[in-house]
């Protein structure tokens, strides 16, 4: 497997992360040796893996009842833009 | 008699607890002693990213009205904590130690501050860190790298890495960090300080700023496992915010002394003796054994070949797991917004790219590659057949033995600088703590040695799942021996 820079390319665009011109060939290369190591685990059978099975079992859900959450305004403290009671961003319908 | 500041710093945590109740010193002496220490080494030594002053010292005086009157009455009532910087505290800055985080202030308290308040503690401040928990030197942090107490131009480890330093250098008497792969216990390691990883599910993960939600536990820096016990009580237990938190477990901590390891087997996978290990690491590992043999433990040695995949499994599953936690910092809700954007596609890219580090780039990208349609079933469903394989693998070995005994890190703590020409040398350091992550169980980084420049070498005790009680048990006894040994 190879991190070639059609690749690298698609990956941006999923993890909505541009890479400058001058990084573009250090990350080509550290994924390359990365997945390169993780190549270790093709040979093992997954026969009998459940992929859906949690990592633990826990012992108890909680009743299905609504119940009091944080407060809404506190909430919206931290946002850099609000109006309104709601979260304000770049317009997004022309 | 009145304790002097040296007095105070040099009290293990319950040490200090006690001699508050006995009134040998006031909480308030207790919390100046840390804050000077603070201001005197944290510029050299960079361990905190925020440090509480007035805050810490008006809750001293609350506290010690609850002493008095008998309202903290706890093993650790009146004993300043220190908090890794990804763990959320109300109105007290939470960073991550992130550019993305810089700014951020949670409007409410983990769970585990919330118990630890109750407890009875004082927050000394928030501890620097690897930016997002992402890293095994502490050089990755938006804040600086935190020095190594024994050598300030080596690394203190990583991510816990303030918690780790500030435990050592006596900047806090006992410290909260957290551990996905090795992050509590690594730093301990290389900075002579225990440090405790509990079972996935003894403590709540509620309030803990999400890595890799599968492996992530709270865990303990202190200066002995008794400490690290003590504070194990006080942060354990179910938390109806967090449903892979077992409701059922409770942990007491054990004031009798009385743990006996006669009799008891302890296992040593010959892998962990091949390899690139130092000899230093090699040795202080022998030595341990050595010691529990002594202390009447039976050693014996078994195969650990699922080892092979461990560190493969680990980084593919951790990675796939932090692209998608790390998917909502986009510059809405919280955290930072990229000043220059006129479309949403525009403020999710450049806040991004703006706001996270190399390293915490690297892992997105490499778990949404993992993740990705063509690669899924090749990588991501084969590393959780790996980590299925390597938890039935120990937990096979646990119904023979009752302790794994392993190096915690190949080496000793790096140079600063030394592990930035490349990522996998890095994460090769963790080939000996991911194993306790992927199985869920508790482990125990022990400091018991140093190697040829004195920096400190720290062996790991892992238990089975909710062995807390046993692991404690045996790592008091250890320490005990120890001391006796000096």
């Amino acid at each position: 497997m190879t991190v070639d820079n059609g690749l690298l390319n698609r990956l941006e665009a999923l993890t909505k992360i541009k890479l400058d011109e001058s990084s573009r060939e250090r990350f080509r290369k550290d994924l390359n040796e990365i997945i390169g190591y993780a190549d270790t685990l093709r040979g093992l059978d997954c026969g009998g893996t459940d992929i859906l099975r949690p990592a633990v079992t826990t012992d108890g859900l909680r009743n299905d009842e609504t119940e009091a959450s944080e407060n809404p305004e506190k909430l919206l403290e931290n946002a850099k833009a609000k109006t309104g009671g709601c979260f304000e961003t770049a317009k997004t319908v022309e | 008699m009145r304790c002097g500041m040296n007095e105070i710093i040099g009290m293990t945590a319950l040490e200090l607890s006690a001699a508050i109740k006995e009134k040998r010193i006031s909480v308030a002496d207790a919390v100046n002693a840390y804050l000077d220490m603070i201001e005197e080494k944290n510029p050299r030594l960079n361990c905190y990213i925020t440090v509480c002053r007035d805050r810490a010292l008006r809750r001293a005086e609350q506290v010690q009205s609850g002493i008095d009157c008998g309202k903290y009455c706890g093993p650790l009532a009146g004993v300043p904590v220190a908090v890794k910087d990804n763990i959320c505290t109300k109105a007290i800055p939470t960073t991550c130690a992130s550019k993305m985080l810089a700014d951020f202030i949670p409007p409410y308290d983990a769970t585990v501050l919330r118990k630890i308040n109750g407890a009875g503690m004082i927050i000394l401040g928030k501890l620097n860190m690897d930016e997002f928990a992402m890293g095994s030197t502490g050089e990755t942090s938006y804040f600086g790298a935190v020095k190594n107490p024994y050598n300030p131009e080596k690394s203190a480890g990583g991510s816990s890495s303030g918690s780790a330093a500030a435990v050592a250098a006596g900047l806090a008497p006992i410290a909260l960090g957290s551990d996905t792969g090795g992050s509590v216990r690594q730093p301990a390691s290389h900075c002579g300080v225990t440090g405790f990883k509990p079972t996935y599910g003894a403590v709540s993960r509620y309030g803990l700023i999400a890595y890799a939600s599968s492996l992530d536990q709270i865990g303990v820096i202190g200066k002995n496992a008794d400490d690290c016990a003590a504070m194990f009580e006080v942060i354990c237990g179910g938390d109806r915010k967090d449903m892979t938190c077992s409701p059922s477990y409770a942990f007491k901590r054990d004031t009798s002394g009385a743990y006996e390891l006669k009799g008891r087997k302890i296992g040593i996978a010959n892998e962990y003796l091949s390899g690139g290990l130092n000899p230093a690491v090699k040795q202080a590992l022998l030595c341990a054994a050595e010691r529990f043999k002594k202390l009447g433990a039976e050693i014996e040695y078994f195969d650990f070949p699922e080892l092979q995949y461990a560190l493969a499994a680990y980084y593919v599953i951790g990675c796939a797991e932090a692209s998608s936690n790390l998917a909502r910092y986009d510059g809405v809700r919280y955290g930072l917004r990229s000043g220059n954007a006129k479309t949403p596609d525009e403020m999710y890219i450049n806040s991004r790219t703006e706001g996270f580090g190399d390293e915490v780039k690297r892992r997105i990208m490499l778990g949404s590659f993992v993740l990705s349609a063509g690669y899924y079933e090749e990588y991501y469903k084969k590393a959780v057949a790996a980590k299925q394989l390597i938890s039935s693998a120990l937990e096979k070995q646990f119904e023979y033995f009752d302790f794994i005994l392993s190096p915690v890190a190949p080496d000793t703590a790096p140079m600063l600088g030394g592990m930035l020409d490349g990522p996998l040398k890095m994460y090769m350091g963790d080939i000996y703590t991911v194993p306790a992550n992927l199985a869920g169980i508790p482990a125990v980084a022990l400091p018991c040695a140093t190697d040829g420049d004195g920096m400190p070498v720290a062996v790991q005790l892992m238990a089975r799942r909710f062995g807390e009680a046993e692991l404690f048990g045996a790592a008091t006894a250890f320490q005990t021996e120890k001391e006796a040994e000096l």
